[in-house]
């Protein structure tokens, strides 16, 4: 009853996610976790204490465990333009 | 009878069919042609004497234009030159593309005769042209100077060029001797420089050269030798100067010096300056009122140009277009309510000290309209500012009298005509949104806890929308009518319906109910940050009972916050990350507005408080928090400064006495638990446990206080110890924390050490 009337669009979801931890996935193969600042309707978002996961695929590395790596980077403070948002979800444990 | 013969008097109808056989058989070429060529009477050529005057036969084939065009042509130069030389300092050069094909033109012998008078109806008509002028910086004014390559040719030639006309043959002959045979002796006037290098000046410094120049050079060059190679060619492919003068189309080096500058131009180099001949004093004042005038011309001829460019898109606007046009633009911008649409730039000015609603319409105009607005109106009207204020206020009030409509449809139009402003933009999606007040409030009353974190979730968010609505609604007492008592008080009763609204939001009074075993609901909204940030913005508005019930439903429900629960440190020294941020929070944001309540309360709630806190958790764990111990410390503080005050009555003294004595004898044991342990280095030097041991210090008796000292004995010393062999910021700090304690006892750091 209560959680019905809490979501009258998607965004409303996001909107519950302000200033808690989520979890971003981008075009490119790149992933972000950070703190949900602020968002808009077009999921341009500003998030805070902000780590990027960008994976890289090599593909003239033959052995196939080395040809994925990760590169990991920090943000303490992140814009997100909105075009780029595959998912928001809350963050994976 | 007519002169020719021709009979006249034939019919119209038979030269042209009528039109009704026009329109239907077009125009048959053969029934048109009825053979007026064969009655032409071509007798009667006797009396072409007396019409004529002159024998038709005397009359040759062998017109001579060129020779009486000539003649015609020195009277004109001279008349010319007369003129030019009134103007030649004062008016500019014009070129004209229109000289092109003249240039090129030269190969034909017979055409050139006819040029000269048209070069100079053309000179003629450009002086008439105004427009000119902009050209004028471009090829800007310079003394005019005969290259002297063309002059000692004309000077070789020895001809007239203007008088004698020679044709081809002769003028190809005469140039090649010139180019083959030795150079004449220099002429005494003017300086000879090898004709190469004139060539080569021309060529080179074409577009730099005075026009007069290049234009006298072709004038002579189409006049005398057309077929110069070095020079014409290059002057067909550029736009050659049309502007001839006189002085320099006769080239008579005779009369030249005393009318032209013979001072090489200065800034040509290839000139070299000492083989020119001394100029006279007349031709160097002459030169330097040459160069004044050029400077100022160039000014003014700037000025000029832009004035024509500005002037372009003049006048196409009349003035109430202008108006119009300004009226749209400034009712975009200003804006009905700027509490909400200039939401940031009011709460920086707010921030900055600044008021806003002052500054307002005036600031405005000067940014929208600027200062050259207020400037040109201030000739026509007495106060400008006052005015503009006046028309803005109309049309912000025509433009709220008029109901918006978005859609527009016009007779006849094929669809409708969306108006959109910069406040409404065109709408692309039309999605009705669920009524939500009538739920919500059904929702409130058959609240039944929350279920899961979205709901608590949700909860926040919806206080913080109500929260924003009410500070809105609070911002709006800026343009408020203080005389109008009927506004304030409907502005007053919509803030306190809007505040109640946030107040059932909150669910106090459920949570002081406390009949469930769930969680209250107030406590899960302030165990999330963004919760306990709603705190210290609601708290002044609220009135001091609500405020004091926050304070409750916080101490009541000690326990169930997390920050308490699981605010231990683990065997390892440490906390978890989310409660230790968590705990940042609540010490940032829910203690200072608890404390400056708890600091206005008196002994009796105090003790009630207390004594709640006391019952309803368990001390011994709660002295291993830090919230914990702040709370505790909160309100033994506040009740030991009552009591010093002297205004309590000696009940409640008792009972409060009575009731510290409760929580001394649970915790009585465990003092030296709340420090953090040993191994949590990172809060080793927290003031909070010392501040709590100095606040029990305070409140006990002298027996408690052996017991205090006892079981803290260790980590006195310890802090005493270590603080000598610290870097002496955490020695200091150490130092103030121990003596927090002792001095509370009447004792010293120095007095143990000693």
């Amino acid at each position: 009853m209560e959680s019905a009337q809490a979501v009258a669009e998607p965004l409303d979801l996001v909107r519950l996610s302000l200033d808690e931890i989520v979890y971003v996935k981008l075009r490119g193969d790149r992933e972000l976790n950070g703190r949900l600042h602020a968002y808009d309707e077009h999921l341009n978002m500003v998030l805070g204490d902000a780590e990027e996961i960008v994976t890289i695929f090599d593909d003239e590395e033959t052995d196939k465990d080395k040809a994925l790596k990760t590169i990991r980077k920090h943000y303490e403070m992140l814009f997100v333009r909105g075009d780029s948002v595959i998912l928001i979800a809350p963050p994976r444990n | 009878m007519s002169f020719f013969g021709f009979n006249t008097t034939l019919p119209k109808e038979n030269m042209f069919p009528n039109e009704g056989q026009l329109e239907e058989d077009g125009i048959d070429f053969e029934e048109t042609y009825d053979d007026l060529g064969n009655q032409l009477n071509e007798a009667g050529d006797e009396l072409n004497d007396e019409t004529f005057g002159v024998s038709a036969g005397s009359i040759g084939r062998d017109f001579d234009f060129s020779g009486t065009t000539a003649q015609a042509s020195a009277q004109l130069e001279d008349e010319q030159y007369q003129i030019n030389q009134q103007n030649i300092f004062a008016k500019p050069v014009k070129p004209a593309s229109s000289e092109l094909p003249q240039v090129s033109r030269l190969n034909g012998a017979s055409q050139f005769p006819s040029r000269e008078p048209a070069s100079t109806a053309i000179n003629k008509l450009s002086d008439l042209q105004p427009m000119a002028s902009i050209w004028e910086n471009i090829v800007p004014e310079k003394p005019a100077i005969i290259p002297p390559e063309v002059a000692s040719l004309q000077d070789r030639l020895g001809a007239q060029p203007s008088e004698k006309v020679f044709s081809l043959q002769e003028l190809e002959e005469q140039l090649l001797n010139s180019m083959t045979a030795p150079k004449p002796p220099s002429q005494p006037a003017i300086p000879i420089v090898p004709s190469e290098m004139a060539a080569q000046v021309t060529r080179e410094n074409i577009s730099s050269l005075d026009p007069a120049i290049s234009a006298a050079s072709i004038g002579n060059v189409t006049f005398g030798q057309p077929n110069i190679p070095s020079t014409t060619t290059d002057f067909a492919g550029l736009a050659a100067p049309n502007m001839v003068h006189p002085s320099q189309a006769i080239p008579n080096p005779v009369m030249q010096p005393s009318l032209v500058p013979q001072m090489p131009y200065p800034q040509n180099g290839m000139y070299n300056p000492s083989v020119a001949p001394p100029a006279s004093l007349v031709n160097l004042f002459q030169q330097e009122q040459l160069i004044q005038n050029q400077n100022l011309d160039e000014k003014r001829q700037k000025l000029e140009r832009d004035h024509m460019l500005m002037a372009q898109c003049a006048g196409l606007m009349t003035r109430s277009d202008k108006s119009f046009i300004a009226r749209i633009q400034i009712s975009q911008l200003m804006s009905e309510d700027p509490e909400s649409d200039d939401f940031y730039y009011r709460v920086y000015s707010i921030i900055r000290g600044r008021k806003p609603s002052e500054e307002e319409a005036s600031h405005f105009i000067q940014t929208y309209l600027g200062p050259s607005n207020n400037r040109r109106r201030g000739r026509r009207s007495e106060n400008p500012m006052q005015k503009l204020q006046q028309q803005l206020q109309r049309l912000v009030s025509s433009a709220k009298e008029r109901p918006k409509a978005t859609q527009l449809s016009l007779e006849g139009a094929l669809g409708k005509i969306a108006v959109n402003t910069v406040r409404t933009p065109r709408q692309l999606l039309n999605v009705k949104r669920p009524t939500e007040p009538a739920s919500s409030n059904s929702s409130l009353n058959n609240f039944s806890g929350f279920s899961t974190k979205k709901d608590v979730l949700h909860a926040i968010e919806k206080v913080y929308d109500l929260l924003l609505d009410f500070e809105q609604a609070l911002r709006k007492a800026s343009t408020l009518e203080t005389t109008d008592q009927e506004q304030i008080d409907t502005w007053k009763t919509t803030l306190s319906e809007k505040l109640e609204s946030i107040w059932k939001a909150l669910y106090i009074n459920e949570s002081l109910e406390a009949s469930s075993k769930t969680r209250p609901p107030f406590i899960s909204i302030i165990s999330h940050p963004k919760g306990m940030r709603l705190l210290p913005r609601l708290f002044p508005h609220l009135s001091k009972e609500q405020q004091i019930s926050i304070l409750k439903v916080v101490v009541y429900n000690f326990d169930s916050l997390d920050i308490v629960l699981r605010g231990t440190f683990d065997v390892n020294g440490e906390l978890p990350l989310d409660v230790v941020s968590e705990m940042s929070s609540f010490t940032q944001f829910i203690i200072p507005p608890l404390l400056t309540i708890v600091n206005e309360l008196d002994l009796e709630t105090i003790n009630n408080l207390f004594s709640q806190l006391l019952n309803r958790t368990n001390a011994v764990y709660l002295i291993q928090t830090k919230i914990g111990l702040s709370f505790l410390t909160l309100f033994i503080s506040r009740a030991e400064i009552l009591k010093q005050s002297g205004t309590v009555n000696q009940n409640e003294k008792e009972e409060w006495e009575n009731t510290f004595n409760v929580m001394f004898n649970r915790v009585k044991g465990h003092f030296s638990t709340v420090f953090p342990p040993p191994n949590a280095r990172a809060y080793a030097d927290e003031s909070y446990p010392w501040e709590f041991l100095a606040a029990c210090a305070t409140a006990a008796s002298s027996e408690q206080h052996f017991t205090l000292v006892s079981e803290t004995r260790d980590r006195v010393l310890d802090n005493i110890i270590t603080s000598k062999r610290a870097p002496s910021e955490i020695a200091v700090v150490r130092i103030s924390n121990v003596n927090l304690f002792l001095n509370a006892m009447g004792l010293d750091a120095r007095q143990l050490s000693a």
